[in-house]
C-alpha cells in the first residue's frame, strides 16, 4: 500500500490503453452480473422452502410417503449449485490469466488458487473422493490397521482441500480486497459458507446438535417434520440439518464468493481497481 | 486472408509475460505421470485379480477400486479442472495477439469441459434415464431405456466441444506439434463417446465383456457374487477399459493444447491471415 504513490502517473497513462484492451476482450458468457448470481440462487432457495413447508409442514402437496423428495440436497438443487461450481473455476481461470496479462500477478495467483479450489471442492462434493477412499481403506484393511489409516486419510484429505482456499484467502486476500463491492460479498460469504461446511462436521460431535434440532422441530415446525425420518431418530435430525438449513447456509455462502468473484472482476475490467502498485514490480518481473 | 500483412509479428515470449508454473507443464510430463498411473493400475489389476499373486482381504475385486470410482476415473477429473483454466490463459493471451478464431476455440472448448466435468463427476445421466424410466417403462420403441435416454443426453453434451472442434479447430491446427496429439485424443474420445452412448443396445458392452474374459483372461475376471454375470462384464468393459480409454484420450488433448501453447508462447505459429480479416 505504501508504494501506490510511487508510480501513480505512469500507471494511469498505462491503465488507458491497456484497459480499453481488456474490456473489449471479456466475451459474454464472462460478464455475468453479481447480483444475477444472486438472485438466481435465492431464487432456488426461496423455491425450495416453500416447497418444504408446502409438502411436509403444511402438508397441502401430497408427496408419496416414504420417499424423499431431495429438495435442498438432490437433482435440480444439487446440479445448479455443481454448474455454479464448475463455471467459477471457468470464471476464475479466465480472471487470473486476465490479470496475468495485465501484470498483477499477485492478484491473478488468488485467482488461479481459486479456481483450482473451486474445482476440487466441486469433485470432492460430487465425487466423494475423500469418503470412497477411507471406504476402501476400511474394506482391504483390517479394523486395527484401517482404524489408525482412516481418520489419517481424511484429514489429510480435507486437510489439502481447505489449504487452498485460505492459502489464497491469507496471502493473496489483500489484493481481492481491493475492490469494495467483492471485499463486501467476502465478508459475508466467507463466513457463511464456513459455518455451513463446519455444520457439515459438526453433526458428528455434538450432542447439543440435535437437542436444538429437536427444538426446531416442535418449536418451529409444530413437529411436523416428515414421519418417516422419525423411524430412526438420528437420521431424520441429520437429514433436517445435513439439509435443509445447512444446504440453504452452504449454498448461500457460495453464491456469495461467486458474486465476489464475479464483482471483482467487473470492477477490474471498468478500471475500477487501484493502479496495480500494491503489486511491487520487481515481484512482477520475477 | 488479404490483410494478412497486417498481422502484428509472431508474439514471443518476451512479450507474453507472467504464466504461472504451472500452465507451462511439459506434455511429456503429462503423459509420463498419466503412464506410470495407467501401468500401475494395470500391473494392480492383473496382479491381484488376475493371476491372483495377491490376496486383499475382501470379497471386492480390485478393479472395484482402481478404475472407476478409483484413481483412473478421478485422475481425469484434475486434469478436466486443469484444462479449464488453461483453455482460460489460451483465450485470453490468445485474444491479445489477435488471433481471435483459436481464441474462441479455447472459450468453446473450455465451456464444454465445465459440463463434462459436472457429468463425470456427478453422473448426471444416471438420475435422468431412472426418472425416464419412472416415464417410459424399461423399453422405449423396442430399445433399452438408457440407450434412448443417453443417447440424446450424450449428443447435447459433445456439442459444444464438437462445435468447437468443427469450426475452430483448423486455428488450433496450425501448431504442427498439436496435431497428433490432437487426432490421436479426439479419436479416442469419440470412441469412449459413442460405445458409451451404444453401452446398452443389444448389450454391446455385456457381450464385448463376456468376449474379453473368455479370449483374453481366460474366465479369471473376478465378478463379486452379489453382482451377477451379466453386470460383471457390463463392468469389465465400462470400468478397466473406457476409464482407460477415457484417460488417454483426454490427456491427449490436454497435451495437444499444452502443445499448442508452447508454440504460440515461443512465437512458432505461422501467421493466420484469416484472423485479421475478421
Amino acid at each position: 500500500m505504501s508504494t501506490t504513490e510511487d508510480n501513480m502517473s505512469s500507471q494511469t497513462q498505462r491503465a488507458d490503453s491497456v484497459q480499453q484492451m481488456n474490456e473489449a476482450h471479456w466475451p459474454r458468457i464472462m460478464r455475468v452480473a453479481a447480483h444475477h448470481v444472486l438472485y438466481a440462487v435465492s431464487g432456488l432457495l426461496v423455491l425450495a422452502w416453500i416447497l418444504f413447508f408446502v409438502i411436509y409442514i403444511f402438508g397441502w402437496l401430497n408427496y408419496p410417503d416414504g420417499q424423499d423428495t431431495g429438495l435442498f440436497d438432490r437433482d435440480l438443487f444439487e446440479w445448479s449449485q455443481w454448474a455454479l461450481m464448475a463455471f467459477t473455476v471457468f470464471w476464475s481461470g479466465f480472471i487470473s490469466a486476465s490479470l496475468f496479462a495485465e501484470g498483477r500477478p499477485l492478484t491473478a495467483r488468488f485467482f488461479l488458487m481459486m479456481a483450482f479450489a473451486f474445482g476440487f471442492f466441486l469433485i470432492d462434493i460430487t465425487g466423494n473422493i475423500g469418503l470412497a477412499v477411507n471406504l476402501r481403506v476400511r474394506v482391504i484393511f483390517d479394523d486395527g490397521v484401517a482404524g489408525v489409516l482412516s481418520p489419517i486419510v481424511l484429514i489429510t484429505y480435507f486437510t489439502l482441500l481447505a489449504s487452498l482456499p485460505i492459502f489464497a484467502l491469507t496471502f493473496y486476500g489483500k489484493y481481492v480486497r481491493q475492490s469494495s463491492s467483492a471485499r463486501r460479498y467476502l465478508a459475508i460469504g466467507v463466513p457463511l459458507y464456513v459455518v455451513g461446511v463446519i455444520a457439515g462436521f459438526i453433526q458428528l460431535f455434538l450432542q447439543v446438535y440435535f437437542d436444538s434440532l429437536d427444538w426446531a422441530n416442535t418449536s418451529l415446525l409444530a413437529g411436523g417434520f416428515p414421519v418417516w425420518f422419525r423411524e430412526n431418530v438420528d437420521t431424520y435430525r441429520l437429514w433436517l440439518i445435513d439439509s435443509p438449513a445447512q444446504d440453504t447456509i452452504e449454498f448461500f455462502g457460495l453464491a456469495l464468493i461467486v458474486a465476489a468473484i464475479l464483482a471483482f472482476a467487473a470492477d477490474f475490467r471498468a478500471g475500477r481497481l487501484p493502479a496495480s502498485e500494491t503489486e511491487p514490480q520487481s515481484e512482477a518481473a520475477a | 486472408m488479404m490483410s494478412s500483412k497486417n498481422e502484428p509479428q509472431a508474439v514471443t515470449e518476451a512479450d507474453i509475460p507472467h504464466w504461472p508454473r504451472i500452465m507451462l507443464i511439459r506434455p511429456r510430463t503429462v503423459l509420463i505421470a498419466v503412464a506410470v498411473l495407467l501401468v500401475l493400475s494395470w500391473a494392480l489389476f492383473l496382479v491381484i485379480d488376475i493371476f491372483k499373486w495377491i490376496e486383499l482381504g475382501t470379497d471386492i475385486p480390485a478393479w472395484g477400486f482402481l478404475f472407476n470410482v478409483g484413481p483412473v476415473e478421478w485422475s481425469q477429473w484434475y486434469m478436466q479442472t486443469f484444462a479449464i483454466v488453461l483453455c482460460c490463459f489460451n483465450y485470453v493471451f490468445l485474444i491479445r495477439a489477435n488471433r481471435r478464431m483459436a481464441a474462441r476455440f479455447f472459450l468453446i472448448f473450455g465451456a464444454g469441459l465445465c459440463f463434462m466435468l459436472i457429468e463425470d463427476t456427478g453422473d448426471i445421466r444416471h438420475v435422468l434415464s431412472a426418472t425416464f424410466r419412472d416415464q417410459f417403462g424399461d423399453e422405449v420403441f423396442g430399445l433399452h431405456y438408457r440407450f434412448v435416454a443417453d443417447f440424446p443426453y450424450f449428443a447435447l453434451l459433445a456439442s459444444l466441444p464438437a462445435y468447437a472442434f468443427l469450426f475452430y479447430a483448423r486455428h488450433v491446427w496450425l501448431s504442427f506439434r498439436s496435431r497428433l496429439h490432437i487426432f490421436a485424443g479426439v479419436s479416442l474420445y469419440a470412441l469412449a463417446a459413442i460405445s458409451s452412448a451404444l453401452r446398452h443396445f443389444r448389450d454391446f458392452y455385456t457381450r464385448l465383456g463376456e468376449w474379453i474374459d473368455a479370449n483374453i483372461l481366460g474366465f479369471r475376471f473376478p465378478i463379486p457374487d452379489g453382482l451377477g454375470q451379466e453386470w460383471g462384464y457390463f463392468y469389465l468393459v465400462d470400468g478397466p477399459l473406457e476409464e482407460t480409454i477415457e484417460v488417454l484420450a483426454l490427456t491427449l488433448i490436454i497435451t495437444a493444447i499444452l502443445a499448442f501453447t508452447a508454440n504460440f508462447r515461443a512465437g512458432r505459429l505461422p501467421a493466420s491471415g484469416e484472423e485479421t480479416a475478421n
